[in-house]
């Protein structure tokens, strides 16, 4: 508990600075039962025109995550760490400072678009006031450049849609509204949380493509998080898995999906449906229930559901750490493979991701 | 396609028609019912105690008062159809001119207080829905608490005490035409509004909170927020509008309330409004006037029912009736 989780030594040379630096980010909630640490000392960089993967199952804090990194966090919630942007850190910005760098510089699209659009208002207007009022454009200039964006993300015949009602599109065009609005301000940081959860597996790939576009297009760094490990296998140079609000693997994504170290990396990827099995095959899951961290815990929180738990793993908590050192001796390096176990598996049996990936590729 | 349109909008429109013509029916007979049952007699309100037999039974043959009921509801229903109200047996003017002479006063009274309700409470709930439980809230939950339970006639005694005697400016009682001059006028009603207006405070207020709390928590709020757009900016552009319906509701409704309610506040500040043409009516069984009254009230229910539910509309795109 001393010390943090995973120390940033910098940027190795010859990759850019960060645009984003997120160290031993914690938010805490106050719960009837005591407090609940919704994120516990989570740590990542992202670069310019970087993808980052963020995967775990719900209730592990990864939307939390995404809020506490937008200075967004319930008020209820107290969060220590910082979250560095553009020389501010939004964790301790002043409400007009974040007001500033939200939108502009960082920005987010949310899992279910259709509750993420204001449903009384035409999605040409919606795009128009925040171009005036963050963008700076006089309201002429606003609604031709709300049409453009449209356009950008493929909505068809924008200048008719954009005087459409939210609930008058279908839950792909709205995601897309939904993209439209985050990146109006040619934000340089783009979190997206669950961006295809809500939609079709068709749409989702449409979804991802777009995202994938305009990220080669503006050189913007993106944090996509999901459940859903083949959304981010092939998407994502790197990787993190979080786990009852820590972040328990975290390497880059071939890597740590060819190799997962960590066991409940590992029964994720187990538990992803493969082609070549025979149908009505019973899935894979990993046993037990997700588990949340109220009041003060001890040792692994993987533990009880963990079939390579000792004592130890009770007692002690593990840091995240090259799983080649023995009992993470050296402290990880943030762009390196490493995991908070200490009897990490084997590696190897990504083969159903890489499957899964394949097809939605 | 036009053709079409306006067919659809004939088949929305009649049917809320057919229901009003039924409504203002059935509380013209009950009104007609409800006063012939009542004791008294018209012709002694008009001729005084002393009045000779013979006298009052020419009364009761000019004003067709022997005719049994069903057949004087006749001929005043087919008068109304017609657009003619009949005429006060007290006074002998037509229905239709004295509500509307009076109708000035109360109009004028109800709308002021429902403005200024709304001006008062909008902003009201909206902050105390951004800093729920906030200090602001808790101590405005005690104030308003302290404003319902207290029965208007307190309220009015109570505001013209404080600001027409002590503080003064305001007249206690009274009333100018807005011929008289905007200030006179404004200065007269302003205490009575203010009455009005402060028993639907509370209400609107903390229903409005309620709504815009649910509001709040939404996903599209959170957008807003992500995408650095101000804060009042989200409280009463995005949060306001979809949090309102509640509050329009409970206009509609009180805009009947407010009538109603304008018959004490009238009495009490002396006010020549609908409120005092319905009591003096009433306690001289000049049935005429008070079908009309009552007619007209219904009327007014009808219409602020149709208005809230084209508001819905206005409101929320999703709950627009489109042409299928």
């Amino acid at each position: 508990m001393t010390t943090g989780r995973m120390t940033i030594l910098g940027p190795p040379s010859g990759l850019p600075a960060p645009l984003l630096a997120v160290q031993d980010v914690s938010t805490t909630l106050p719960t009837a039962a005591g407090p609940l640490h919704a994120v516990d000392r989570v740590s990542f960089t992202l670069a310019a025109g970087e993808a980052v993967g963020v995967v775990g199952e719900s209730g592990s804090g990864k939307s939390m995550l995404a809020r506490t990194v937008m200075g967004l966090a319930p008020p209820a919630a107290r969060t220590t760490g910082s979250v560095r942007f553009a020389g501010h850190d939004l964790l301790t910005a002043s409400a007009r400072d974040l007001r500033e760098v939200l939108g502009s510089g960082v920005a987010m699209v949310f899992q279910d678009p259709a509750t993420a659009l204001n449903p009384v208002t035409r999605i040409g207007r919606q795009l128009a006031e925040t171009l005036r009022l963050r963008g700076g454009l006089d309201r002429r200039a606003a609604r031709d450049r709300a049409v453009e964006l449209l356009r950008t993300v493929g909505i068809p015949d924008p200048a008719r849609r954009a005087r459409s009602y939210p609930h008058e599109l279908s839950g792909g065009m709205r995601q897309r509204v939904c993209i439209a609005l985050a990146v109006a301000c040619g934000p340089r940081v783009l979190l997206a949380d669950e961006p295809t959860t809500a939609l079709d597996v068709t749409v989702q790939r449409q979804i991802l493509d777009l995202l994938a576009d305009l990220r080669a297009a503006s050189g913007m760094g993106m944090l996509l998080i999901t459940h859903d490990l083949a959304v981010v296998a092939g998407r994502t140079e790197r990787l993190l898995v979080m786990y009852a609000g820590q972040v328990v693997e975290t390497g880059p994504t071939t890597e740590v999906i060819r190799a997962a170290r960590h066991p409940y990396t590992a029964a994720l990827l187990a538990s992803v449906p493969r082609l070549e099995q025979p149908s009505h095959t019973r899935l894979a899951t990993v046993a037990g229930l997700p588990a949340t961290a109220v009041g003060a815990t001890r040792g692994c929180r993987f533990a009880p559901r963990c079939p390579r738990a000792r004592a130890r793993c009770r007692q002690e908590d593990p840091v995240l750490a090259d799983p080649r050192a023995r009992h993470g001796a050296v402290p990880g390096r943030d762009r390196e493979h490493a995991v908070a176990c200490f009897h990490p598996v084997g590696g190897g049996g990504g083969a159903a991701v890489r499957d899964t990936a394949e097809r939605i590729r | 396609m036009s053709g079409r349109r306006g067919g659809t909008v004939l088949r929305l429109v009649l049917p809320q028609l057919a229901r009003t013509a039924a409504v203002l029916l059935l509380v013209g007979f009950g009104a007609a019912f409800l006063l012939d049952l009542a004791p008294g007699d018209p012709a002694f309100a008009l001729l005084g105690e002393q009045a000779t037999a013979e006298q009052i039974a020419a009364t009761h043959r000019a004003l067709h008062l022997d005719d049994p009921f069903l057949t004087r509801y006749w001929t005043w229903m087919s008068g109304v159809v017609r657009g003619d109200f009949g005429t006060s047996y007290l006074t002998g003017e037509p229905v239709m001119a004295s509500v509307a002479a009076r109708l000035e006063v109360t109009g004028e009274l109800v709308l002021l207080a429902l403005a200024g309700a709304l001006a008062v409470s909008v902003p009201i709930g909206v902050l105390t829905a951004h800093r729920a439980d906030g200090r602001a809230d808790r101590a405005w939950s005690l104030v308003s608490s302290g404003l319902i339970a207290t029965p208007p006639f307190v309220l009015a005694l109570f505001l013209a005490y404080v600001l027409a005697l002590k503080v003064g400016g305001l007249p206690a009682t009274g009333w100018a035409a807005w011929a008289d001059g905007p200030g006179a006028n404004l200065r007269h009603a302003a205490l009575p509004a203010a009455t009005l207006a402060l028993a639907l405070v509370p209400t609107y207020s903390r229903m409005l909170r309620a709504d815009m709390i649910a509001t709040l928590q939404e996903d599209h709020i959170l957008a807003a927020r992500s995408r650095g757009l101000p804060v009042r900016r989200i409280l009463f552009r995005h949060a306001l509008r979809p949090s309102s319906f509640s509050l329009v509701t409970l206009t509609g409704i009180s805009i009947g309330q407010l009538i109603s309610g304008a018959v004490v506040v009238e009495v009490l500040f002396a006010l020549p409004g609908l409120g005092q043409l319905v009591v003096t009516s009433v306690t001289a069984k000049d049935v005429p006037v008070v079908q009309g009254v009552v007619m007209f009230l219904a009327v007014v229910y009808c219409a602020a029912g149709a208005v809230t539910d084209v508001l819905y509309g206005c409101l929320d795109p999703r709950v627009r009736v489109r042409p299928t």
